[in-house]
């Protein structure tokens, strides 16, 4: 149990410095595509990520203190925070079975490159998913979530299952986690959590590259406030909950379809209007046990179910913005030269970001795996990981049992 | 007339390069806040996952 809270926060540590090693580059040099040329709003591209994103050499400048520079660290430290956090969603799915170094080099495989690949190509005024498809994605629910997602199935594909969750024929075993009051109030502080993330979607003025001196815009420069969000993600989250509490009755899945509702609507936080937020998300409250359930049919063994509530609503909520969003613009520009959203492009968008978590996902696990470095020995996993892994004890004085049923 | 001028443009100068600051600080206090709060995702990732293993003492 601690094992698992051990590796959570290692991912966190490593994906910060190799965020700042490598990842950062990646954001600003790979938006074109694999040219690494110029992109049309001059802020993309080899020559000038190679100038203001290496912590050496003539980029320094714009990578440590510096008086004259009130930007860089800021908005370098969302990104990163962006970049741990997408490694963390890959975390819950593995515990119990998965060698701690292993997972590490996989969260910063996931956290500081892959999803950093899909922000460069679909949250990037100069992305190539996004000057030519319109891909549209304000809240990173495809970027982020749907490629931490498909990167976890990835892995859990090679991982395998728990010992003890499925049987012989293939049904399969609910292991319950030891603290459901933990895990609930980790999920509600996860909606704390959320709304710093979708602030810092929003690009203010202030800054050398604000889209506005006047007013705040999304990444792509389109109109946004932090009024709207404030509609949008409150109905986004009551719509979950509410959906989900409806199919499940349960705590867990009741809190997870709070941030299936965020997760389902980020896409167009900007744009729905609240009364379409709170349908959207209900609706994505109600399909997600059916869709967890759809793949532990499938002999996946996700312990959290965060392939169901990051990758398959992921890809549901950028798909759902082609579905109500068509013709509104993906980026700023004039009126008929600004790409548009259309239900096509976010199929296209949905793909990409399918698929650059699950090919590195599953790749990475491949290799791993050979090496042994993947999943711990089955002795091991049958005693806990606790005792050999780490040097303390979770509840050294027991836990005590109840006599009273629970309330 | 003339001096009134330049003592305007004087002051002109004063008042935009204070709204710049403004501005900047507003932006930095903005985007480091966004940062404490993500790391409470982390925060609830972590009591998330304890909460979802088994604790098994042998």
């Amino acid at each position: 149990m601690l094992t698992s809270g051990v590796k959570n926060i290692l991912a966190f540590a490593f994906v910060i410095p190799t965020f700042y090693f490598f990842g950062w580059w990646v954001y600003w040099g790979f938006p074109t595509g694999l040219t690494f040329s110029e992109g049309p709003a001059g802020i993309s591209g080899a020559a000038y990520a190679n100038a203001i994103a290496w912590g050496w050499g003539e980029s320094a400048q714009y990578m440590g203190p510096n008086i004259v520079d009130q930007a860089s660290g800021v908005f370098f430290g969302a990104f990163a925070l962006f970049a741990a956090t997408t490694a963390s969603i890959m975390s819950g799915a593995v515990i119990e079975r998965i060698q701690t170094v292993g997972f590490v080099i996989l969260a910063v495989i996931l956290g500081s490159f892959a999803w950093v690949v899909a922000a460069a190509w679909g949250w990037h005024a100069d992305g190539w998913l996004v000057t030519k498809f319109g891909v549209h994605d304000f809240g990173a629910a495809g970027l982020v979530h749907a490629v931490a997602g498909f990167f976890a199935l990835g892995v859990l594909i090679v991982l395998g299952p728990r010992i003890g969750k499925f049987n012989a024929d293939g049904t399969a075993n609910h292991i319950a986690g030891h603290n459901m009051p933990l895990t609930v109030t980790g999920l509600m502080l996860i909606i704390v959590g959320f709304w710093g993330f979708l602030m810092a979607c929003v690009i203010v003025p202030g800054e050398a590259w604000s889209w506005f001196g006047d007013k705040p815009s999304t990444i792509y420069g389109t109109p946004i406030t932090l009024s709207a969000l404030s509609f949008n993600i409150l109905m986004a989250i009551a719509g979950g909950i509410i959906g989900a509490w409806i199919w499940t009755k349960d705590p867990f899945w009741m809190m997870s379809g709070a941030l299936a509702g965020i997760i389902s609507c980020a896409s167009g936080l900007d744009i729905y209007f609240p009364a379409l937020a709170f349908i959207v998300a209900f609706s994505a409250g109600l399909i997600l046990r059916p869709c967890a359930n759809w793949l532990e049919r499938r002999g996946i063994d996700d312990a959290v179910g965060a392939v169901t509530v990051h990758g398959t609503i992921g890809l549901y909520g950028v798909i759902m913005l082609g579905v109500f969003a068509s013709g509104f613009p993906a980026l700023q520009g004039a009126a008929g030269e600004a790409p548009t959203i259309s239900f096509s492009g976010q199929i296209v968008g949905a793909v990409v970001f399918g698929l650059l978590g699950l090919v590195p996902g599953y790749i990475s696990a491949v290799i791993l795996n050979q090496l042994g470095m993947l999943r711990t020995p089955e002795a091991a996993e049958i005693l806990g990981l606790d005792p050999t892994k780490v040097p303390a004890q979770g509840y050294p004085e027991g836990i005590p049992a109840s006599l009273q049923p629970a309330e | 007339m003339e001096e009134q001028i330049v003592e305007l443009a004087a002051k002109l100068a004063v008042v935009e390069s204070k709204a710049n600051v403004t501005n900047s600080m507003f932006a930095e206090a903005f985007y480091y806040v966004t940062i404490p709060l993500m790391i409470l995702i982390h925060a609830g990732f972590l009591a998330y996952e304890m909460g979802a293993s088994r604790t098994k003492m042998c």
